[in-house]
């Protein structure tokens, strides 16, 4: 075998191993970079001044690292998310309120969100190595209780992947600050075509009460758009990418079912009269009838002639 | 496709920052903003899995070698090692991080060694290899159907599968003996005459002296003996006795009963490795061997011959037939349509994509129109004339009157309800009725199995070329859709458990058909015969005891023609053997008597007893020789019987 073939397979990893975290190459490696953005994320809570924060979110995140509690990375979002929100721990009492114009690329801002970014993407990678990289691809009622799920193999991650990891920590930090900045500035206006405007004060937007849309709306509205034209986008590209590496048996299977979904209740017909004139030669047809034609046979007539005997007595009454 | 952990994490994240952009942005803008980041890098990992998914699909090559002692070689040997190694590159594009990459093992065969899974990455500058070894045990085909792919981004967010087809078969041909190991254990019987060449005690033109006898008018002068003429001072001609070789024609059975079971475990790859087993060595012999491949169809004939190539058409004979699978063409619809469906699913995922294969809402729903009764449909209508007749709608309005009394405006909606229901009751019960009636489609079971037998019929339909009919018949027509199902089972080598009793309680593959084909093979066999020959004849017949008169004739003609003939019957491998008709009867154990499947395992194993010893008798009294295929070593049997025939054994 050449030097550039890939090894033979390694043997899976045992998973409930606590010793493993530093046993194995790939899972010591994620498990230094997802501490190391939780201890930054920590941090810049500890700065904004939310101390119950920082000892809640570094329970989450032991428990995610440590304990592997597949829960932990949604908890740990969430947490941020209230503590930025209330950083006293105590819901309706709010710092003061923001000049949301302004807040765009606050330097604690930028390092909470880079922190917490690298801690997600290295606890669901340390996840993939040491849970689960890979769903069971037969039911879940067939699956077995102890049966091993794919994970990755355990092998040292190369330097490209680990500076991949944090050159897209880094495009994503600035996405969500550009992104959040455009929303800000952009203003959503009935009024005009396109519309939108950008940078307009608020005063300018009193034209019309009905057609009036508050900074919330208006910045959903942005945010909605913006998302929608990706998902749009996304979706006609890989669709048409699609088309164009059809197979030839794909593209034989969809214009089979374009036909038959055409023309298949003239084909139904004819196969319920082949189906009747095959029982009726074979004599299988059947003889009894349903529930259901029971009821049609019994049970509409009776109601009917009830209603009938109503009707006629009642009248005559 | 998104995991449950992606679905998860992707709710998450959209309900944080539609709170985050609602709500929360006026007092804490790092709520929207770690929100957006984290749906950005979401869409932007989802962007970035599906774009080097699929642009790795199209640049895959795939190689396939198998080797045994380290050569390449187009068919396989029975009894043999051999590695199965495959070479799997992206010919160019993105490095896929996590991949699985599995060969789907042939039905039958089990790993010896390796791996046929490498979970491992993908780049152009590595190509990946699955390397395992197999060793099948029996003479037939292996078929690998090609490679799963299973792709996952790093986080496990993202999932796709999918299966290179690569389908390729493999002939397994019998394993090879040595020219001396079990068959050729002593050679008392042939060491005078060259090999292939034995003697036959009547004149003829050989090198070996018959006998002496006084000269005739005509006899060639080459063949006097003049020493003994000179000392009887008369002529005296010398005879020559014959040199002929022998000649083995094997019969077997490849009807339905001999391939029932599971793949390289069935009667009839046994009888075939036997069959291979004699003919390689009376081969080595240089004896002329034919073959005649019978089943409930017809018959197939190779003529005796012994050269090399003959042996190997021979053996590629053999493996051909043991690979055959059953043919259940009249199997439990529901069974194959479970089985057919999860195979498409391993084989066939991306024609079983939704895009793909639809299954349209309306596929479900069952038209009232097409029941028995939809001509009481006409009743409602008829009530519905009636009442907006003039008479009808008075009796409406003059009952509604009756019964609501109504003595203001505040009464009206009471009226108009009590109105409205006797002018319409019938219209609404009945559209009530089309509702329950049609809507009983989208109940589960039948709406999966709608759905599977409409997905499959898809897929039948494309493999085979048919029409788009053919999907609808193989929804309404089960005998048409077990068809197609059973074929493309057998096609992939799969085999549904065959229904093997009729409800009266018969074996369904008992195959009578196959004795008369059996009998005229052997006459015709007989009647191109030069001289004595043996017929060994491997066939399923136990079950075939009343039917077996055709061929008890055709063995009693070859007995009168001096031929021999043996009949080798297989013999269930979880049957004990039978027992000696001597023998006290053996009587089921009492604590066994209560349990009723230790009865009929009791009674079905006496009865096969019966049938067997029944069989033997009528053969056996019709001049063969009966051997079970379990019964000792066939093979050294066999050719002992051929020793027999020649040389010293024939002398009469």
């Amino acid at each position: 075998m050449s030097q550039n073939v890939s090894p033979i397979p390694l043997p899976p990893v045992k998973p409930n191993q606590y010793r493993e975290l530093f046993t194995n190459p790939a899972a010591r490696t994620y498990l230094m970079v997802a501490a190391g953005g939780l201890l930054v994320a920590l941090l810049t809570m500890f700065l904004i001044g939310s101390l119950i924060a920082t000892v809640l979110l570094l329970m989450v995140g032991l428990c995610g690292l440590v304990l592997r509690w597949s829960a932990m990375p949604i908890f740990f979002v969430v947490l941020v998310c209230y503590f930025s929100y209330a950083p006293l721990g105590v819901p309706f009492v709010f710092g003061s309120i923001s000049n949301i114009p302004t807040s765009n690329f606050r330097f604690l801002d930028v390092v909470l969100v880079g922190g917490s970014l690298v801690y997600l993407i290295g606890q669901y990678r340390l996840f993939s190595i040491v849970q689960s990289g890979m769903p069971f691809d037969a039911n879940k009622l067939f699956v077995k209780t102890r049966a091993k799920p794919t994970v990755r193999p355990a092998e040292a991650p190369r330097d490209r992947e680990l500076w991949m990891l944090f050159a897209r920590v880094g495009i994503f930090v600035l996405g969500g600050q550009l992104l959040w900045y455009a929303i800000t500035n952009w203003r959503v206006d009935f009024e005009r075509v396109p519309p939108v405007v950008f940078m307009a004060p608020i005063e300018g937007f009193r034209r019309s009460d009905t057609l009036f849309v508050p900074d919330y709306l208006s910045r959903f509205l942005l945010a909605f758009g913006f998302f929608l034209a990706v998902a749009i986008v996304s979706r006609f590209v890989f669709w048409y990418w699609r088309l164009l590496q059809l197979q030839r048996d794909q593209a034989q299977m969809i214009l089979i079912d374009t036909q038959w979904s055409e023309d298949r209740r003239e084909m139904n017909r004819q196969e319920k009269w082949r189906g009747w004139q095959k029982g009726k030669i074979l004599g299988t047809n059947r003889t009894k009838i349903g529930c259901g034609g029971w009821f049609l046979a019994l049970g509409l007539p009776l109601i009917l002639l009830v209603l009938f005997i109503l009707v006629l007595n009642l009248s005559s009454g | 496709m998104l995991t449950s952990r992606g679905y998860w994490f992707l709710f998450c994240i959209a309900e944080v920052a539609l709170v985050g952009v609602l709500l929360a942005a006026r007092y804490a803008p790092t709520v929207p903003i770690l929100a957006f980041t984290l749906v950005l890098w979401f869409i932007g990992e989802w962007i970035w899995f599906w774009i080097r998914t699929n642009a790795a699909h199209s640049r895959i090559s795939i190689e396939r070698h198998i080797l045994q002692n380290d050569r390449e070689l187009p068919t396989l040997w029975a009894g043999m090692d051999c590695t199965v190694r495959i070479t799997i590159r992206l010919k160019r594009g993105f490095t896929l991080p996590f991949v699985s990459l599995a060969d789907k093992l042939p039905v039958g065969q089990h790993i010896q060694a390796g791996h046929r899974r490498n979970i491992t990455r993908l780049s152009a500058s590595e190509p990946v290899v699955l390397e395992y070894t197999i060793h099948p045990k029996a003479p037939g085909v292996v078929r690998f159907e090609g490679i799963e792919f299973r792709m996952a981004d790093l986080c496990g967010f993202f999932y796709r599968r999918s299966f290179f087809r690569l389908p390729t078969e493999y002939l397994v041909l019998p394993p090879l003996t040595d020219d001396d190991g079990t068959q050729r254990a002593n050679k008392r019987f042939n060491t005078l005459p060259p090999p292939g060449v034995h003697r036959i005690r009547r004149a003829g033109s050989g090198t070996e002296l018959l006998h002496l006898r006084d000269y005739l008018a005509g006899d060639p002068p080459k063949t006097i003996a003049w020493k003994a003429s000179a000392r009887k001072d008369k002529l005296i001609t010398k005879e020559l006795e014959s040199d002929v070789p022998v000649r083995c024609v094997l019969f077997l059975d490849a009807s339905n009963s001999t391939r029932l079971g599971t793949v390289g475990n069935t009667p009839l790859a046994k009888l075939a490795g036997i069959g291979a087993g004699v003919l390689q060595a009376a081969a080595s012999d240089r004896d002329l061997v034919g073959l005649t491949v019978f089943d409930e169809t017809g018959a197939k004939v190779q003529k005796p011959a012994r050269t090399r190539r003959h042996t190997m058409q021979l053996l590629r004979i053999f493996a051909e037939t043991a690979g055959r699978p059953a043919e259940t063409t009249d199997g439990d619809a529901a069974t194959l349509q479970r089985y057919a469906y999860s195979l498409a699913q391993d084989i066939y995922p991306d024609m079983l994509d939704k895009r793909l294969n639809s299954r349209p809402f309306g596929l479900f729903w069952i038209p009232l129109l097409d029941s028995r009764l939809k001509w009481l449909l006409i009743l409602p209508l008829l009530w519905q004339l009636f009442t907006w007749k003039a008479e009808g709608f008075n009796t409406v309005v003059q009952t509604t009157l009756d019964i609501t009394r109504p003595r203001s405006m505040n009464d009206l909606p009471a009226f108009l309800i009590v109105f409205l229901f006797l002018m319409l009751a019938p219209t609404v019960l009945t559209g009530i009725y089309w509702f329950l009636f049609g809507i009983r489609g989208f109940l589960p079971t039948r709406r999966q199995l709608l759905s599977e037998r409409k997905q499959l019929g898809a897929l039948f339909a494309s493999r085979d070329g048919d029409t788009p009919a053919s999907i609808e018949r193989c929804i309404s027509d089960d005998e048409f859709f077990v068809a197609k199902a059973s074929r493309f089972l057998v096609e992939h080598h799969h085999q549904p458990p065959p229904k093997l009793f009729e409800p009266n309680g018969d074996y369904r593959f008992r195959c009578p058909e196959k004795i008369p084909i059996l009998a005229t093979s052997l006459l015709r066999t007989i009647g191109m015969a030069r001289d004595n020959e043996l017929y060994i004849i491997l066939a399923d017949l136990v079950e075939l005891n009343d039917d077996i008169e055709p061929l008890l004739k055709s063995i009693r003609v070859a007995r009168g023609k001096h031929h021999q003939v043996l009949v080798l019957l297989p013999w269930p491998e979880d049957l004990p053997p039978p027992r000696d008709p001597r023998a006290p009867v053996n009587e089921l154990p009492k604590k066994n008597r209560t349990a009723l499947g230790s009865v009929i395992q009791f009674t079905l194993i006496g009865e096969y007893h019966r049938k067997f010893e029944a069989l033997r008798l009528k053969l056996v009294r019709a001049g063969a020789h009966v051997v079970r295929v379990n019964q000792g070593e066939p093979v050294r049997l066999i050719l002992a019987r051929l020793d027999r025939i020649r040389g010293a054994g024939i002398r009469r």
